[in-house]
């Protein structure tokens, strides 16, 4: 073909899609399923796209920030004495890094929560409420009362509170073990409370305001972590260099596969089982092309024995096989592409409502799900599949085109058609 | 026209195109091997999941005071008269009385908030403690007042076997109790979660400890169908006062997480087996252009369009029972393999938030199988509608003179 002139090349092209049309049925079939899985699995990679953000920005959103500032060993080990001593300092010189969004410093301790006469266990959390309202959701899930309007105020938990019977306005005490070893303790005044659909962190967690965790537990200036929240979760990891620049030599900087590893490790395997049915789906269709291709090879043996005779190359016809399985995938492409812009696209504004699905709500609520997902469109996802189904494509019209090679021509013009 | 002869005949044209159809047949067999080996996992990771929701404590049902599940506290006991577990249906496997409080343990270094649980160790080969893994000593009775701690707790809070925890916790009379508890053992759990969670003692002691005759849960493990629940209604009449809870709706993720996996098992068939439909319509409709001519013979000496049509779908259903056996004979020999589980501990953290073990097992249910084969089967015959149209819609003359 190399040598052939332009105009023979454009004949052949021409040839090829003449050839398709004499087959009607079964080159629409063979589009279709083309066209029907990649349909398939661009909508589904985009969903799981989608459902990925989301699940990062909500595990992320409500408590703990994309990234974390903490004391080498509090991760592992999470004792009052493992803390950050110039809280504040710290706090301000990683506001200024560039790409950084908000910062919060947090003081925390377990400690046994009283109220008149019952008493539990819980994670308090001494933070700013202003740095802290600007990068967790924590105070968007207000169920009661306001978030934590004074010095003294705590934002409880529902199930807590009740557990506790306490009300708005009702007075807790906080006791724990303090930084130096002593007792820890806190008067505090329940001005809110909150209800994130989370069991378990609405039955143990209560917040405070961070000075008076501070001055209750000893604290002085110390945190136990400064979150940070930058302009793209996915960006943290390209962050590190210069967010470990803005801290003390001591501090461990913790990024949110770090402090959420059962996040990363959720969506490994959800893209996994996902990735599985995708090649199923696209070697079975794959192999129903290869299938068509060889019927139309052996129909038209007489054809190609005729054209042999008259001295066209093997080669040539090698490669109008070639450009009639090309002109198959790319119709085949642009059905599934199409569908899946059509219902991709109106999706991806308005959003998909899985809470009205049996089964989803209580999903929603425990797995840290937004009630919309917001399919994510991306080249991408509008490349793989095409991709992957354009070699298959090919692979299918070779691999019956190479019985041309062998073909005996005087008993091809036999052949009966 | 005989049956015999249909199928002979059918027979005979799938053999007359041994290459396509082979290729057909391999299609066939891929996807059907394909779908029911993700079916085997999530049937395995179904099974698990529930089984893990089952076995941390709760049972296939609770029998609970009302309000327990807003408020646990030992104020939400209760005390069941001894005839109760008379008569019990067959497939009741076991019981266990329980206490199960939220505390507060202390070490001299650390403050965690757990559940403590006063259990009868002899009742809880029902639950995940029966198996599990204790190095030092188990509770030898209910009247053990030591505590058995989960392994991850006691490496947070550092402290081991034959050392002693501070207890803090509320008794009946709503006052704080505050005990010294001496440990017997520690013990590992599959799922990590539920070593941070549980402490257990004998549950007279804890009676004792809380100046109570009272429980605050007894759950029953039923044998056999894990989603039947005849048998846990059945038991709701046995108690006044009293709320009889399936595990669905104590383990609610759990029981969703199942839910949505049984679906997503028919959307995956759907899917593939749609996929699927191309190729074998595309392959019957040139199987019926290429026999044209003979169609128009067959027509002509007086075969019925019926008979025709009988043929389409008769050779289509065989090609489709030989793909779906050849499918099925594979996913059963791939599953040999991983039949003894997958090692899957790089996901820990993960699967245990999803209440699944680090090693998965897949399931190979038959049933899943028989229905495959059946609906697969309703396709071929579905998907050879098209081309036995066109086959009948042959004028006996005009193919004749083709």
């Amino acid at each position: 073909m190399n040598s052939a002139p332009p105009r023979a090349k454009a004949l052949f092209a021409r040839v090829a899609w003449r050839n398709l049309w004499r087959r009607r049925l079964r080159t629409w079939m063979s589009a279709c399923g083309i066209g029907f899985a990649i349909f398939l699995v661009t909508v589904g990679m985009s969903w799981q796209a989608g459902t990925y953000d989301a699940w990062i920005d909500s595990a992320t959103g409500l408590m703990s920030g994309h990234a974390q500032v903490q004391h080498p060993a509090y991760f592992d080990n999470p004792e009052v004495r493992h803390n950050l001593a110039e809280g504040s300092d710290l706090t301000n010189r990683l506001a200024g890094v560039p790409g950084v969004v908000a910062v919060a410093p947090r003081a925390e301790a377990f400690a046994l929560v009283s109220a008149e006469e019952r008493s539990f266990g819980a994670m308090v959390i001494g933070v700013d409420p202003v740095r802290d309202a600007a990068l967790s959701d924590l105070s968007s899930h207000l169920a009661a009362g306001e978030y934590l309007p004074r010095l003294d105020s705590a934002f409880v938990g529902t199930a807590l509170a009740t557990n506790l019977g306490i009300e708005l306005g009702d007075e807790i005490v906080v006791l724990g073990a303090a930084a130096e070893g002593g007792v820890g303790a806190l008067v505090s005044r329940v001005d809110g409370l909150f209800e994130t659909g989370q069991p378990e962190v609405d039955r143990s967690v209560l917040q405070v305001g961070l000075a008076a965790m501070q001055a209750g537990f000893e604290l002085g200036d110390a945190v136990h972590r400064v979150v940070i929240k930058t302009r793209d979760a996915r960006g943290v990891t390209g962050m590190r260099a210069t967010l470990e620049a803005a801290m003390p030599a001591g501090g461990r900087l913790l990024d949110w596969n770090e402090l959420l590893p059962e996040l990363e490790q959720a969506i490994q395997i959800d893209r996994a089982t996902a990735a599985m049915t995708y090649w199923l789906l696209l070697i079975v269709v794959a192999m129903s092309v290869v299938n068509a291709f060889i019927m139309t090879v052996f129909e038209r043996t007489r054809e190609f024995g005729m054209l042999l005779a008259i001295g066209m190359r093997p080669n040539s016809i090698i490669a109008m096989l070639t450009i009639e399985a090309l002109c198959v995938w790319a119709m085949g492409t642009a059905i599934g592409i199409a569908l899946c812009l059509a219902v991709v696209m109106p999706l991806s504004s308005v959003g998909f409502d899985i809470s009205g699905i049996e089964g989803m709500d209580a999903m929603v609520g425990q797995l840290m799900m937004p009630e919309r997902l917001y399919p994510a469109l991306n080249v991408e996802v509008l490349v793989e599949s095409p991709g992957w189904m354009l070699l298959g494509t090919l692979l299918a019209a070779l691999i019956p085109a190479f019985r041309v090679r062998r073909m005996p021509v005087v008993e091809a013009l036999r052949e009966e058609e | 026209m005989p049956a015999r002869l249909l199928l002979q005949l059918s027979w005979r044209n799938i053999w007359r195109h041994r290459r396509r159809n082979a290729i057909l047949l391999c299609a066939i067999a891929v996807a059907v091997a394909g779908v029911m080996l993700l079916n085997t996992m999530m049937r395995g990771m179904q099974e698990d999941m529930m089984n893990t929701a089952i076995g941390n404590l709760t049972g296939h049902a609770k029998i609970l005071e009302p309000s327990y599940l807003d408020d646990p506290g030992i104020e939400r006991g209760f005390a069941v008269d001894d005839g109760w577990q008379d008569d019990l249906p067959n497939n009741v496997l076991g019981w266990a009385s329980r206490i199960r409080i939220p505390a507060v343990v202390m070490s001299e270094r650390e403050t965690r908030g757990i559940q403590l649980v006063g259990v009868d160790p002899a009742k809880e080969s029902i639950s995940f403690l029966g198996d599990a893994e204790v190095e030092g000593e188990r509770l030898s009775g209910p009247d053990d007042a030591r505590i058995l701690v989960g392994a991850l707790l006691a490496e947070a809070l550092d402290t081991a076997t034959g050392r002693r925890l501070v207890l803090v916790t509320q008794g009946a009379d709503g006052r704080t109790r505050e005990a010294g508890f001496r440990i017997a053992g520690v013990y590992r759990a599959e799922i990590a979660g539920l070593e941070r969670a549980f402490l257990f003692t004998g549950l007279s002691a804890l009676q004792r400890l809380l100046d109570t005759d009272k429980v605050t849960e007894i759950s029953i493990r039923i044998d056999g169908e894990d989603l039947d629940t005849s048998t846990i209604e059945g038991l709701a009449g046995r108690f006044e006062n009293l709320a009889v809870v399936s595990w669905r709706q104590l383990e609610r993720q759990a029981a969703a997480m199942v839910e949505v996996s049984g679906v997503s098992i028919y959307i995956l068939f759907v899917i593939v087996m749609g996929a699927l439909v191309f190729g074998l319509v595309n392959t019957l409709v040139t199987a019926v252009m290429e026999r044209l001519r003979e169609l128009g013979m067959l027509r002509a000496i007086g075969m019925r369009p019926r008979a025709v049509v009988a043929q389409v779908v008769v050779e289509s259903s065989a090609i489709m029972a030989i793909g779906v056996a050849a499918g099925l004979a594979l996913a059963r020999a791939v599953f040999a393999f991983v039949a003894d589980g997958i090692d899957l501990t790089a996901f820990d953290d993960s699967l245990a938030s999803f209440g699944m073990r680090p090693t998965f097992v897949p399931v190979f249910d038959i049933r899943d199988a028989v229905l495959i084969a059946v609906l697969s089967l309703a396709l071929s015959v579905l998907a050879s509608f098209y081309p036995a149209r066109r086959a009948v819609k042959i004028k006996p003359l005009e193919a004749l003179r083709r």
